[in-house]
């Protein structure tokens, strides 16, 4: 957790921004704390922990937080608990100035004024940047059941769509499909349960696989990364769109089916590099997500088209926040 | 006998949507002025000059257009359910009544998604969605009547959402109609920025009408939950209750709903023909879990047992319909029965910080009793939300402004216990005084910016959100 050492205009402008900071706090009964949004988010897991919480969005704890979210609006837990911005309720931002302010609140649920906290955190560093989240944490289930689920396309495809529309969906805690060069692609899932329940998710896991003509077997889950390009789909896009990543980069693709999002690791060399060779195909994908309201984010993402009437308001709010 | 006034002496506003729109239905009589001079705020009135009811997009635009560049004021309406005055015509001029966009226009089972129009009703989709083995999760109990265009202006909330979310959560793209006559879409199916590089669609989400129109949704279904059981339980002493509140709120079994009553709103329903058997003076909770029938079967022990080692000795549960729905009926039957029993009744709105619950009602008792205004309290305790309703007579002169004052003294107790202004009714013209106080300055102008972007004379709702924002033509 950090204190905000101010720069401010005058003492008096200091005095009131210090009064409607968010103070460094932890409350394991509204599950909710402050963290620093440079420590890594392992630190938030030890403290978490402690209290019998997680937060559950997640690549690689020993990356912040603002790295995490630089990269994806969605982790692999996003399939029960939503993206980045619904996990995050308040922060000190610094504008551009070097002020500080707190934006949102320290509890969950509010319509309170505009929501520029979820605008500011998908910004990209426009506007200024976070300095510590309120962050909202999960109760840390004590079990889990992790499956890895191998068929061909048809049954893959069969097993995405009972498992999204059937009525344990809200329960299941991650449902990637993982496409990686030369090799068939296959379903993994990880649901997190009381102790005692493993055999209930076990008999519907078995069952559904058994339907869509699939095959299922515990495993270990494919290492996470922090991917270079996620890509933000539909859930009907999101599968062939993965296996299409994977072919052209030749490198492992996620495709996170509830959300409709496909992560792109960088297996080896260098993002420029990655970056040129792939410039034609990332700007035809990027139009053509945009075309249905998705987008691509992440290192190897192409740069935004900006319109000139979103110019036009980013640079009204920009005089705006930048004369505070 | 509504009696025809002569072209001269029409309001202006009329004379512009008749050149403008000529075909676009226009009320302005004063009785059918009545229907809309408030919201469920009902002792408030604000009398529009005129009604529009456009019939499609096209008479939405030349209306917009027309009353943009004659500088009059205007504010979109859905059912006007609000409890914070966010549809009324605060600084007069036109209601842009969106009744006619009620059109559900796709249910993409696969994608798990519905687009739908702003006038659309909540309960119709709930309607149309369920067949299909769907559920689109915020419920504010005004489902029957209220519409989705008015849920997402105001991010509305309901019982459910202390594990579902808001309505927020549900909203892949919006289009709206900005003051310019311009219609642009923000996300879409994919519900991510589209072709914009900012993230647009959260500032209009809760804006509470004042950017712009909304014209279109596509939001987020998700699969309905197969089995639902509803658990209720009594508590003598608060303690006991805000414990088992905090216990449900953190067990790993993730309950959708945990719902508060205090003693005063048990003994106003056990004193009236609703009475269900709640013992006077006990703190009411309800809790449900729902999901696979295996599930929260196995799941129903361990709620039941923790409710009754927080101190109940009168749990009770059920799975079926009738049965859930009579372990409902108290929390249920509040509103029509404060109806009946009193003149006029407001529902207040704020959210706290759990651990503060008990101090929050012992300043609104205190604060109430010492006024001579009945006070009872509802809450959607898993997130803080609290609903204290104040029962008053309006006709009775100085009760509201006692009402309103003791309102004005809990916006500032609960920003000082850390918590919020709203947390489901947004703030209107009712709350906009306290907002800049809970902000702060810098934040406030922060706040500020964004509809001095959009709708920098504010001219669309204006007085709504902040009380600064006044149109001056
Ligand atoms: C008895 C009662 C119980 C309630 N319970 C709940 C509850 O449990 N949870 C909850 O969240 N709320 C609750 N409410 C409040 C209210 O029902 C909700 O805020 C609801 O979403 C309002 O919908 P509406 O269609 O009536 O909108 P209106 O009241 O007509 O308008 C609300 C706001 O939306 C704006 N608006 C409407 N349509 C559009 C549009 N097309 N484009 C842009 N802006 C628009 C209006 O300008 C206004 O600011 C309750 C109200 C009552 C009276």
């Amino acid at each position: 957790m950090t204190r905000e050492v101010l720069t401010s205009k005058n003492s008096s402008d200091a005095m009131d921004d210090r009064r409607h900071l968010f103070p460094p706090f932890f409350d394991p009964v509204d599950m909710i704390g402050l963290f620093s949004s440079n420590s890594p988010l392992q630190d938030v897991l030890n403290t978490a922990e402690a209290y019998g919480l997680t937060f559950p969005l997640l690549f690689d704890p020993a990356v912040s937080l603002s790295g995490h979210m630089a990269c994806s609006d969605y982790a692999p837990a996003s399939a029960r608990f939503g993206p980045f911005v619904d996990n995050v309720i308040g922060m000190n931002w610094q504008l551009p100035s070097g002020r500080v302010v707190r934006i949102g609140e320290r509890v969950v649920k509010s319509t309170t004024g505009y929501d520029l906290l979820r605008f500011l955190l998908h910004s990209d560093g426009r506007y200024g940047q976070g300095k510590d989240y309120v962050l909202r944490l999960r109760p840390l289930a004590p079990s889990s059941v992790q499956l890895r689920f191998d068929g061909d396309a048809t049954a893959l495809f069969k097993l995405h769509q009972r498992l999204a529309l059937g009525a344990w969906a809200h329960w299941l805690d991650r449902v990637d499909e993982i496409y990686r060069a030369g090799e068939a692609p296959f379903i993994e899932v990880e649901s997190r349960c009381l102790k005692g329940e493993e055999e209930l998710f076990l008999d519907y896991f078995r069952s559904t696989a058994l339907e869509a003509g699939c095959r299922i077997a515990e495993a270990e889950s494919t290492p996470l990364k922090m991917p270079v390009l996620s890509i933000k789909s539909t859930a009907n896009t999101v599968d062939s769109l993965a296996l299409r990543c994977c072919e052209r980069f030749g490198t492992t693709c996620r495709a996170l089916l509830f959300n409709g999002v496909v992560l792109v690791d960088l297996a080896v060399g260098d993002l420029n590099a990655f970056k040129q060779s792939h410039e034609i195909f990332l700007n035809a994908l990027a139009k053509e997500v945009e075309s249905y309201g998705g987008h691509l984010m992440g290192a190897a993402a192409p740069q935004p088209s900006v319109n000139p009437l979103e110019r036009d308001w980013s640079a009204r709010i920009e005089k705006a926040w930048g004369n505070l | 006998m509504i009696l025809r006034r002569s072209a001269e002496n029409l309001p202006r506003s009329v004379k512009v949507i008749r050149r403008t729109a000529p075909s676009c239905k226009v009320l302005h009589h004063p009785s059918q002025l009545a229907a809309y001079d408030c919201d469920a705020l009902s002792f408030k009135h604000f009398t529009p000059e005129a009604v529009v009811i456009p019939e499609n997009v096209d008479q939405l635009v030349a209306v917009v257009k027309g009353l943009a560049g004659a500088g009059i004021p205007f504010q979109p309406r859905g059912a006007g359910t609000s409890l914070s005055g966010g549809p009324v015509a605060a600084q007069g001029g036109v209601i842009l009544h969106l009744s006619r966009f009620r059109t559900i226009e796709q249910i993409d089972k696969e994608n798990r998604l519905a687009v739908v129009q702003p006038g659309v009703v909540l309960s119709d989709l709930e309607k149309a969605v369920k067949p299909l083995g769907l559920y689109y999760p915020p419920d504010p109990s005004t489902g029957p009547v209220c519409t989705l265009g008015g849920n997402v202006a105001s991010n509305s909330g309901g019982v459910h959402c202390f594990r579902y979310g808001v309505t927020g959560n549900y909203v892949l793209g919006v289009e709206t109609l900005l003051l310019d006559g311009s219609l642009v879409r923000f996300g879409g199916p994919a519900g991510g920025r589209g072709d914009w590089r900012d993230d647009w669609k959260r500032l209009f989400i809760g804006s509470e009408g004042t950017l712009g129109i909304f014209t279109r949704f596509w939001l987020r279904l998700i699969p309905r939950p197969e089995k639902v059981w509803t658990l209720r339980a009594t508590y003598r002493d608060l303690r006991s209750a805000s414990l088992a509140i905090q216990k449900l709120a953190t067990h790993p079994s993730f309950p959708a709903a945990i719902e508060f009553m205090d003693p005063r709103c048990v003994e106003l329903v056990e004193n009236s023909s609703m009475r269900v058997g709640l013992p006077k003076g006990s703190f009411m909770i309800l809790t449900e879990i729902d999901g696979p029938a295996v599930l929260v079967d196995r799941r129903l022990k361990s709620i039941a047992d923790l409710l009754q080692q927080c101190g109940s000795e009168d749990v009770a549960f059920a799975d079926v319909e009738s049965e859930r729905l009579a372990l409902w009926k108290a929390r249920k039957a509040l509103g029509g029965l404060l109806g009946k029993i009193t003149p006029n009744f407001l529902v207040q709105d704020a959210v706290i910080p759990k651990a503060v619950l008990g101090e929050m009602l012992e300043f609104l008792y205190q604060e109430a009793d010492a006024a001579g205004v009945g006070v009872a309290t509802i809450m959607h305790a898993g997130d803080g939300n609290l609903h204290p309703n104040f029962l008053f007579d309006a006709r009775r002169p100085g009760e509201l402004e006692k009402v309103e004052k003791i309102g004005s003294k809990i916006m500032l107790k609960v920003s000082e216990l850390g918590g919020t202004l709203s947390g489901e009714h947004g703030i209107g013209n009712d709350k906009s005084p306290y907002i800049e106080d809970h902000f702060g300055p810098l934040a406030s102008a922060m706040q500020m910016a964004i509809p001095n972007v959009f709708n920098p004379q504010h001219q669309l709702n204006p007085l709504k959100v902040f009380p600064q924002r006044k149109f001056v033509a």
